[in-house]
């Protein structure tokens, strides 16, 4: 898997390269325009990632000369804009995901993940880890082939470690993603214990062969048993 | 005291003062004028009854209905010797016909007979005549003077109204003049003194507004600029938490950065939304139902804030819905709830109440009630910092009420905080 990061901030850049090279995919990088415009004309990426503000042109102007080279990538807007107009402007133009800066690395590989997994299957993706099987458009799971009853809330954030697996998610990170603003200033987090503890008992009963384990006490990992 | 009145006041002092010494004046000029009138009729007088004494001819009648009267003494050489020869007084004298004393003027002439007997003639004119008219005159002239101050007055009063109107205008202009809405005023005045204020009053709305907006501007592009080394930061830390022989220390130490680092990151995207508001990025209106907005908000509050064990009375009284960015709106609604919970202890209360057009939030509390004026501004935690709030929740409800034309007010009533949006 190929991905290309077009991205100014030579630091940034290198974090999320290696990252992603972490990750097992082959990554180049382009840190302007031209750069971009020539690698993109000249090879072909599974993902691209792309940075709105470069300092010799506009991203969403590359990405218009993109979409006319009408090549199959996937392609990711990481900008520091998270206006709506911005973000309607960005999918307008093609874009298969809009990512505002700052965002967790965990949510940019699942989007990652999540783009080409659309590319590949079409409308019905489905994510599995282990012997679970979970399709987020449907708000479905399966665990072998029985398909299981859980409230919205657990399958939330079942969807967000599935999306992740083996990596460690904060109790602030999940926080976050789960409850959005809402749980801004909060100074306990026993809403979350909750939930992963319905959801652990919940797993248990169906015999499914993932778990959520508990990191030192300061987030979860979901593993494969 | 306004400009006017004070400019009528210092004007009516002098204006008193030069009036009476001018009636005063014309009184007196008045009076010596007749008197000399009077004087000069004597002297005729005199002279006639002389000449005709002296030629023996027949005398006019004491009294020829003129009530002038006259009489003629022999006067001895003494009396010769101190007198000036012609002499005026004022005297009162006795008039038959009015069987009382009136005033008159008297004029006492000495002249000598062909034998040289010297003698005085007394001619006296009654002149309670004349002093009616100076009476008349009197009256007349202060009324004239009191009616001519008066006028003054009023002239001045309206003369000055006229030409002090261009600096109401700009007072006018500078009482309705909010910063951040740029207004500058029109120069339809000939007066130089009003067109140089006109221009300075101008040029410095342009400099504040100016000022305004470069500072506007710098919060926004600050933190816009921030987001960047924010992302580098936390991604490091997010890194570097993947690897897996750390320590348990070691990792719950990056934990906690991670989690200032998402304080940090939240506190800098507040400040980007506040700035966006103010910066009136959010134009796109729909129909928002308010009702519908609070009880999902409070659903998932509810559900964060369980361990407080607060208990949530909803009063819908009445449907509300108003034409405004659903963003804000939201924005708004959660702000004001989780104020409500940040701030209430354990088992307490949070009522809230919607009714057309108003939405009121009451929660107990363990403060006391809040400095009203302090309460919005940005950074404002009150007198504790015992939660992680950023003390930028209220500043953002108030700018999105200035931005959506609703009004916020705040009362502690039964211990109880209550804020109240209304429109």
């Amino acid at each position: 898997m190929k991905i290309l990061i077009i991205e100014d901030d030579l630091s940034f850049q290198e974090i999320l390269r290696r990252s992603l090279e972490q990750e097992r995919y082959v990554v180049e990088v382009a840190p302007n325009y031209r750069t971009g415009l020539i690698k993109l004309s000249d090879y072909t990426y599974d993902c691209i990632l792309l940075d709105i503000n470069l300092p010799d042109g506009n991203g969403l102007e590359l990405l218009r000369e993109f979409k006319e080279m009408k090549k199959e990538s996937s392609l990711i807007i990481i900008s520091a804009r998270d206006s709506i107009e911005d973000k309607v402007e960005g999918l307008d133009l093609g874009a298969d995901d809009y990512l505002a800066k700052p965002f967790h690395l965990a949510e940019l590989l699942s989007r990652i993940k999540s783009v080409m997994r659309r590319r590949q299957s079409g409308i019905d993706e489905h994510i599995t880890y282990g012997n679970v099987k979970l399709h987020p458009q449907r708000t479905e799971v399966w665990v072998d082939d029985t398909k299981v009853e859980l409230s919205r809330k657990e399958f939330d954030i079942l969807l967000y470690f599935m999306q992740r697996p083996t990596r460690l998610v904060s109790k602030s990170m999940l926080a976050e993603s789960i409850w959005g603003d809402h749980f801004d200033g909060v100074d306990n987090y026993d809403f979350i214990y909750a939930q992963i503890k319905n959801l652990r008992k919940r797993l248990t009963s169906w015999g499914a062969s993932i778990e959520i384990t508990g990191v030192y006490g300061m987030g979860y990992k979901l593993i494969d048993k | 005291m306004k400009l006017t009145t004070h400019a009528i006041r210092s004007l009516i002092a002098p204006l008193i003062l030069i009036f009476a010494m001018w009636g005063t004046a014309f009184y007196i000029f008045l009076s010596d004028e007749l008197i000399d009138e009077i004087d000069d009729q004597l002297e005729l007088f005199s002279e006639q009854i002389i000449r005709q004494w002296l030629a023996g001819e027949v005398l006019p009648e004491s009294n020829n209905a003129s009530n002038n009267t006259y009489y003629i003494r022999p006067v001895s050489a003494e009396e010769e010797a101190v007198s000036k020869g012609i002499e005026y007084e004022f005297k009162n004298i006795y008039i038959p016909e009015h069987l009382e004393e009136e005033p008159a003027r008297v004029m006492h002439t000495l002249f000598h007979r062909e034998d040289g007997t010297c003698w005085q003639l007394t001619v006296m004119i009654p002149i309670y005549e004349r002093n009616e008219v100076i009476s008349t005159i009197l009256t007349f002239t202060s009324i004239l003077l009191i009616a001519m101050l008066l006028v003054v007055m009023a002239v001045f009063a309206w003369v000055f109204k006229r030409h002090t109107r261009p600096l109401y205008r700009v007072l006018h202009h500078l009482d309705n003049y909010t910063i951040g809405h740029k207004q500058l005023i029109e120069e339809d005045t000939t007066v130089t003194e009003f067109q140089h204020l006109c221009t300075t009053v101008n040029a410095y709305i342009e400099r504040i507004e100016e000022a305004y907006e470069h500072e506007r501007r710098f919060i926004g592009d600050a933190s816009h600029e921030l987001q960047t080394p924010l992302a580098i930061c936390q991604n490091r830390i997010e890194m570097m938490m993947e690897d897996d022989t750390l320590t348990e220390s070691q990792l719950t130490e990056l934990g906690k950065m991670q989690q200032t680092m998402s304080e940090l990151i939240r506190l800098n995207k507040t400040l980007l939304f506040l700035s966006k508001i103010e910066n009136s990025q959010f134009v796109e209106t729909t129909e928002v139902s308010i009702n519908a907005l609070l009880h999902r908000q409070t659903d998932i509050l509810a559900e964060v804030y369980e361990s407080k064990g607060i208990s949530l009375n909803i009063y819908d009284k009445a449907p509300w819905s108003i034409q405004a960015n659903e963003e804000l709106m939201s924005s708004l609604v959660s702000n004001l709830l989780r104020n409500a919970y940040l701030h209430n202890h354990p088992q307490g209360t949070i009522d809230i109440y919607i009714r057309e057009g108003a939405l009121s939030i009451a929660n107990t509390s363990t403060e006391e009630a809040i400095d009203p004026d302090r309460l919005f501004d940005r950074f404002y935690k009150g007198n504790h910092t015992r939660h992680q709030s950023s003390g930028l929740g209220l500043s953002i409800v108030k700018a999105i009420c200035d931005a959506s034309s609703l009004r916020i007010t705040y009362t502690f009533a039964q211990d109880k905080h209550i804020f109240t949006i209304s429109r």
